[in-house]
């Protein structure tokens, strides 16, 4: 893995959330209660073999909740991630290639949601749009584009000057041939290490979210868990398994994929040093 | 491998001078916006004609202005004022019909092979690429054709075809840029300094497939280089570049053996600094030349013909002196 320059550790606690995500159906089958876990009317029990994890406020089995909560947690991360580093790439790109005016309205506008206080807007467009699990996505990809699309516009700047694509114009190519088939694939690289660590960065912000109670209630994410945990009382009740598994998993789980793009973003530059803007 | 030596190739016909240019610019003038007040000057009013089959030289310092030249005659920046002209059309009235013919026709070799290649394609799909642009190959196997064509005359095989330029030596990488340039069989090839990368014995192969190619396909070359020796030995005719336009311009064997301009004769003479040119009023080489006259400092002297086909901008060769 260290060919790929990604980091092991990083591989290891991003697969494991995956995997828990996408074989939780199966998995809580394996559990004594079936995919709801042990049922049980006894809140706040502690861990034991019938239930691994203990119960929660209302009795239901702790592992199931955090099993089904992958799913969410990982799912809104990876469509928010999706639809962040979509909008960044267009934007960059865009930016980037055309320059000139286009470059300064675009830079504008992505200057302007840098410096806007991402969380608090996410809050008022949660709190606005109304707690579901698209609603969650479309903020946290609405909100979390500008990083994206700045690197990406700087990278695009970049191949914008360099000599192979002065001789495509030479050759007659159009722009829009030339943005998708020449600096889009040049930007790709980095636009993959962006879009791991954007899965990361919606992880925490869904985690935040749905903490605070904006998430939604139907799909019990990670993140909602800790909000049942901090808003029954779990804590008064000293029910550790409530809140310390979930705590766990997001942390992990944000921190592989973390370790995963940095290691990406830092293989990206060191194999793309020979392209400089030489015009 | 034919050794170059002085007038190895071919020498300037009567007919080669007397045909009509087939690409040029008048007057073109380029200023680049910078922090320095009114920009830089990069061409102060260059004139060239290129004619149908002729290998032309570009000569002169770094920062004399070739490269812009260059790039204005093959359509890549627009100069500030002047024109450019392609066959008896002016690039900046054409339509998009004039401008596609005009983008099939004149070729541009940039200076640096390792940039000048999409690192993310393979090679077979650079040099396949103007095709694809102009719809000129209507099947696969006969835009293989015509690649693998071009390619094998510029010494590329099927084996460096399937690599990415990572994978390329610097001189194969050059050959690639060049057939990319050769695929549409172009009219003009304008090869900014192609083997000023590239270590002599690579450099002499390189430049004898370019020679050997044109004088298959019978495009015109204008070959920028600062190499004086490599000018004489491959040139019909030499421009010569100094201060943003050009100081004298006549036949390779005339401009080497017997210079007019002061500044000509110390740039062969190997004592040249164009970076003490003069950037006001009046001549560029004003500063350093030892034949200057009252004129030379007040006013930018204009094109005198002194010959066929023979030009040079020095007062010295004025009607008055």
């Amino acid at each position: 893995m260290k060919r790929f320059g990604y980091s092991p550790t990083g591989v290891e606690w991003a697969g494991i959330a995956l995997i828990l995500a996408v074989f939780a159906m199966a998995l809580l089958s394996f559990l004594p209660g079936g995919c709801f876990g042990m049922p049980s009317s006894i809140p706040y029990l502690p861990p034991s073999p019938s239930n691994f994890l203990g119960t929660n406020d209302i009795g239901d089995d702790v592992l199931a909740i955090l099993l089904q909560g992958s799913r969410v947690s990982l799912s809104i991360g990876l469509l928010g991630a999706t639809v962040s580093t979509l909008f960044g790439t267009v934007i960059g790109v865009f930016a980037g290639f055309m320059g000139g005016t286009v470059d300064e309205a675009l830079g504008s506008i992505t200057d302007f949601f840098l410096v806007v206080p991402a969380l608090p807007l996410m809050i008022l467009l949660a709190a606005y749009l109304g707690p579901s699990f698209m609603n969650v996505v479309m903020v946290i990809g609405l909100l979390w584009w500008p990083t994206t699309a700045r690197m990406v516009r700087a990278r695009a700047r970049q191949i914008r000057g360099s000599p192979f694509i002065e001789g495509l114009m030479g050759v007659g190519a159009r722009k829009p041939y030339i943005m998708f088939r020449h600096v889009l694939p040049n930007v790709w690289g980095i636009v993959l290490a962006r879009f791991v660590l954007a899965v990361s960065s919606s992880i925490l912000l869904e985690a935040g979210l749905s903490f605070i109670g904006l998430g939604d209630p139907q799909n019990p994410s990670w993140g909602m868990m800790l909000h049942f945990a901090m808003t029954r009382g779990a804590l008064l009740h000293g029910a550790w398994w409530t809140f310390v598994p979930p705590g766990i998993c997001i942390s992990f789980s944000s921190l592989g994929f973390i370790l995963i793009g940095m290691g990406m973003e830092s293989r990206y530059r060191s194999s793309t040093k020979s392209i400089g803007d030489v015009s | 491998m034919k050794q170059l030596s002085p007038k190895s190739y071919e020498t300037p016909s009567q007919r080669l001078l007397d045909s009509a240019p087939l690409l040029g610019c008048r007057d073109a003038v380029k200023i680049f916006k910078s922090y320095l007040k009114g920009g830089f000057t990069a061409l102060a009013g260059a004139s060239i004609s290129i004619r149908r089959g002729e290998l032309l030289a570009l000569i002169g310092e770094s920062g004399s202005g070739k490269t812009t030249l260059a790039k204005i005659l093959a359509g890549l920046i627009q100069p500030t004022s002047g024109e450019v002209f392609f066959g008896d059309k002016p690039l900046a009235k054409m339509g998009s019909k004039d401008l596609l013919h005009f983008r099939r026709k004149v070729q541009f070799v940039p200076q640096y092979p390792d940039l000048a290649l999409d690192p993310t394609w393979y090679i077979y799909d650079s040099i396949a690429e103007p095709l694809r642009i102009h719809k000129e190959a209507r099947t696969r196997e006969e835009e293989l054709e015509k690649v693998r064509s071009v390619s094998s005359r510029v010494g590329l095989g099927l084996d460096q075809l399937r690599r990415k330029p990572r994978d390329l030596s610097g001189g194969e990488l050059q050959r690639a840029v060049l057939a990319k340039a050769m695929v549409l069989s172009p009219d003009v090839v304008i090869a900014d300094e192609p083997t000023s990368m590239l270590d002599p014995s690579t450099q002499a192969k390189i430049v004898h497939q370019l020679l050997e190619a044109k004088k298959k396909a019978g495009f015109a070359v204008l070959f920028v280089t600062h190499d004086l020796s490599l000018a004489e030995a491959i040139s019909n005719r030499v421009c010569v570049m100094l201060g943003g336009s050009i100081v004298e311009s006549g036949a390779a064997s005339d401009v080497f053996s017997s210079p007019l301009h002061p500044y000509t004769l110390s740039l062969l003479s190997g004592s040249a600094s164009g970076l003490e040119m003069n950037r006001g009023t009046g001549c560029p080489f004003y500063s350093q030349c030892d034949a200057r006259m009252g004129a030379c400092s007040k006013s930018s002297p204009p094109e005198f013909m002194t010959g066929k086909a023979r030009s040079v901008r020095c007062w010295l060769f004025g009607q008055d002196y």
